[in-house]
């Protein structure tokens, strides 16, 4: 078998059950793995409308074909579940090297099912797995936990933090300490399994189809990653962060919770000054030649970070200037195990609530949320983690709070998943995006920012409709396949579709071309939407706050301009062979294999 | 007058912000001619709100109080 290891681990932690299981190489294949393949084997073997934080709900931790092979950026692993958020499919992705590690311990993935009585963490090596008994690391933090589990050097952490052990709905699951697969809630499936971490070790070697090949493509592949002045130069030196200026140019950069798209403080908080002030090093995941990772320090804190969209979601959307408050905030994120994007957008909105006096009961203990407030993000955060006092009001997300208060609308969120840093009425594709993205409000599922403001790989103009739903689909097909070799979605910025067909064709065997890696895509897109129709999501839900599409930007570069979306969505619709409603039509996923 | 920004790698030809007299039918070439920025180092501009590529905006005339921003090729997500 190539590019797979030909094997997947299935632990039952209600009745401790270890088994090994072949995997189903035909099935890979078609669903190529990671987010495709998990989804694939989640849908078939859940009943999609069952509770994401019950027994009956699996977590897999599947990796692509790849993963630990030696493709630039190939140590990327998926978290496929059910998401306790949205309701939707959750596949939330994540670097670092633990994804790879389980390779070289002989696995494709790990499906963990039931429920343990106590807390447990799994232990994995070549020879042996074991569950094993974790109440002495309950509570601990995630650079606790990965400290007192990491013993050698090829071992590699997987683990929740607080949040995910007290059930946020906004929880993440932590690996190699700050890389995290962040969102739709995962982090609280783990907790609701009693799982706290999976330690991993192995020094096993991925085979290959074709040795020659692969290095041959891989060296082309890094050529060209390096000559990319985005991949070679911007996102080595600047991070993420690099983007803070340029959409705050375009007047889209959310500020106070969505309310205004310019903020006046965006230098103070860009990857120039994140560079300039605080970056230690650049911290890249597994055989990473781009490293866009950040490794930052205050006085008070260091670590990983912080990414553009954490910068922004406790900077600008919450009216905060102090970068430093901002590297610390998203420190706590990481140590209690809890999505950035979902928990600066919900402090926001919080921030939004109290300042029409919803809130005006609230014991903010000194520490008020409102907009500006530097020193609540941070106060707030760890209360949120930790669901205590108002952090517990919090800490299932934004749309919750509000619809709490009689106001979901002042949660900026598609699904319930917050939306994050990229105001949708500065691009309509973007914003199209977001409102069919099969997990609810995320920018990675199809980042039309890429064309329509940063040119790549061709400038659209960023109000203009004509065309958009076609790039958003085709960004969102191929985005699904990335999403399940396990490289990363920034390679996109340097290579296309042909260019993934070589790599995969010679590490499986295969002999796909570009259209192959769409449709492989589009397969995958097509099984995740038949999963949300089945677990209940309703085709109204394909939509964006009514903020985006009734109150024009009220000043700046978008002045004037709403998302047009009921002018996209019949024609994105009938591109995907969809119904009016949204939904695949037989003929559709006959013609997908479905 | 008018006001030019730039942003990350291309700081390094003039800083952050760079400030130009006004002068009959400038162009956004001249200005960056005169700031001596290779024009493969240019990557998204915005002139009073409307953004494109170099060569879309090049030729525009600038107009008195414009604002100018100057990008390199850049990304994230
Ligand atoms: S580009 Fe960034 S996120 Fe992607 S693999 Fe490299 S360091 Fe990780």
């Amino acid at each position: 078998m190539f590019g797979y290891m030909g094997k997947l681990l299935r632990i039952n932690l209600t009745n401790n059950s270890i088994k090994v299981e072949d995997l189903d190489l035909e099935l890979a294949k078609k669903f190529v793995g990671g987010r495709g393949l998990g989804t694939k084997m989640l849908y078939d073997e859940i009943d999609p409308k069952i509770d994401a934080l019950s027994p009956e709900n699996k977590l897999f931790f599947i990796n692509g074909p790849m993963s630990g092979t030696p493709t630039p950026t190939g140590g990327r692993y998926m978290v496929v579940t059910k998401s306790p958020l949205s309701g939707t499919i959750a596949s939330s992705n994540s670097g670092g090297t633990w994804g790879a590690r389980l390779k070289y311990a002989g696995y494709d993935g790990i499906i963990v099912e039931g429920k343990a009585d106590m807390p447990v963490y799994i232990t994995v090596t070549e020879e042996n797995v074991e569950i094993n008994d974790a109440f002495d690391l309950w509570g601990k933090t995630v650079g606790e936990t990965t400290d007192i589990l990491q013993k050698e050097k090829k071992t590699n952490v997987l683990a929740i933090g607080p949040a995910g052990e007290r059930l946020s709905k906004i929880a993440a699951i932590m690996n190699d300490k700050d890389r995290a697969a962040g969102r739709s809630g995962v982090g609280a499936v783990m907790g609701s399994k009693n799982l706290k971490a999976i330690v991993v070790t192995g020094n096993l070697k991925v085979s290959l189809f074709d040795e020659e090949a692969t290095k041959a493509n891989n060296k082309e592949a890094t050529q060209k990653l390096k000559d990319n002045p985005v991949t070679g130069e911007g996102l080595p030196a600047y991070g993420t962060a690099v983007l803070v200026n340029v959409i705050n140019a375009n007047g889209m950069f959310p500020t106070n919770n969505f309310q205004e798209g310019v903020f006046a403080n965006a230098e103070d908080i860009s990857g120039e000054t994140l560079a300039e002030k605080y970056l230690v090093r650049k911290d890249p995941c597994h055989r990473c030649p781009i490293g866009c990772g950040r490794y930052t320090k205050t006085d008070k804190v260091e670590g990983g970070g912080p990414e553009y969209e954490t910068i922004w979601a406790f900077g600008a959307d919450c009216g905060v200037k102090d970068l430093a408050k901002i590297i610390e905030a998203n420190y706590w994120c990481n140590q209690y195990g809890i999505d950035t994007i979902s928990a600066g957008a919900t402090l926001a909105a919080a921030m939004e609530l109290s300042q029409i006096g919803l809130l005006d009961h609230v014991d903010f203990e000194g520490h008020k949320l409102e907009f500006g407030n530097d020193d609540a993000i941070v106060y707030w955060t760890k209360k949120l983690a930790l669901r205590e006092g108002f952090g517990d009001e919090m800490a299932d997300g934004s749309y919750r709070l509000c619809e709490k208060y009689g106001r979901a609308d002042l949660s900026m969120s598609v699904k319930k998943l917050e939306i994050p840093a990229y105001d949708p009425r500065g691009v309509q594709g973007h914003g199209l995006n977001y409102a069919t993205s099969n997990r609810g409000g995320c920018h990675v599922r199809g980042y039309m920012i890429s064309p329509e403001i940063l040119g790549l790989p061709a400038k659209l103009e960023r109000q203009e409709l004509k065309d958009k739903p076609f790039w958003t689909k085709t960004f969102q097909d191929l985005t699904a396949f990335i999403d399940s070799t396990g490289l990363c979605l920034f390679t996109s910025f340097a290579l296309g579709a042909d260019d993934y067909a070589k790599i995969f064709n010679s590490i499986v065997g295969t002999s796909w071309n570009g259209d192959d890696v769409l449709k492989a895509g589009e397969r995958i897109y097509n099984i995740e939407k038949q999963f949300n129709i089945e677990a209940g999501i309703l085709p109204e839900e394909d939509t964006l706050p009514e903020r985006f599409l009734k109150v024009p930007m009220p000043a700046g570069p978008t002045e004037g301009h709403v998302h047009r979306l009921s002018e996209l969505l019949p024609e994105y619709y009938e591109l995907r062979g969809w119904d009016s409603k949204g939904a695949p039509t037989k003929e559709r996923l006959e013609d997908l294999g479905l | 007058m008018i006001t030019v920004k730039l942003y990350s790698a291309v700081r390094k030809y003039g800083g952050k912000e760079v400030l130009f007299d006004h002068k009959d039918g400038m162009t956004v070439r001249d200005i960056v001619e005169d700031l001596k920025i290779p024009l493969k180092e240019l990557s998204i501009i915005i002139l009073d709100n409307f953004d494109s590529t170099p060569d879309i905006m090049l030729d525009r005339t600038v107009k008195d109080g414009a604002l100018l921003h100057l990008f390199p090729p850049m990304a994230g997500g």
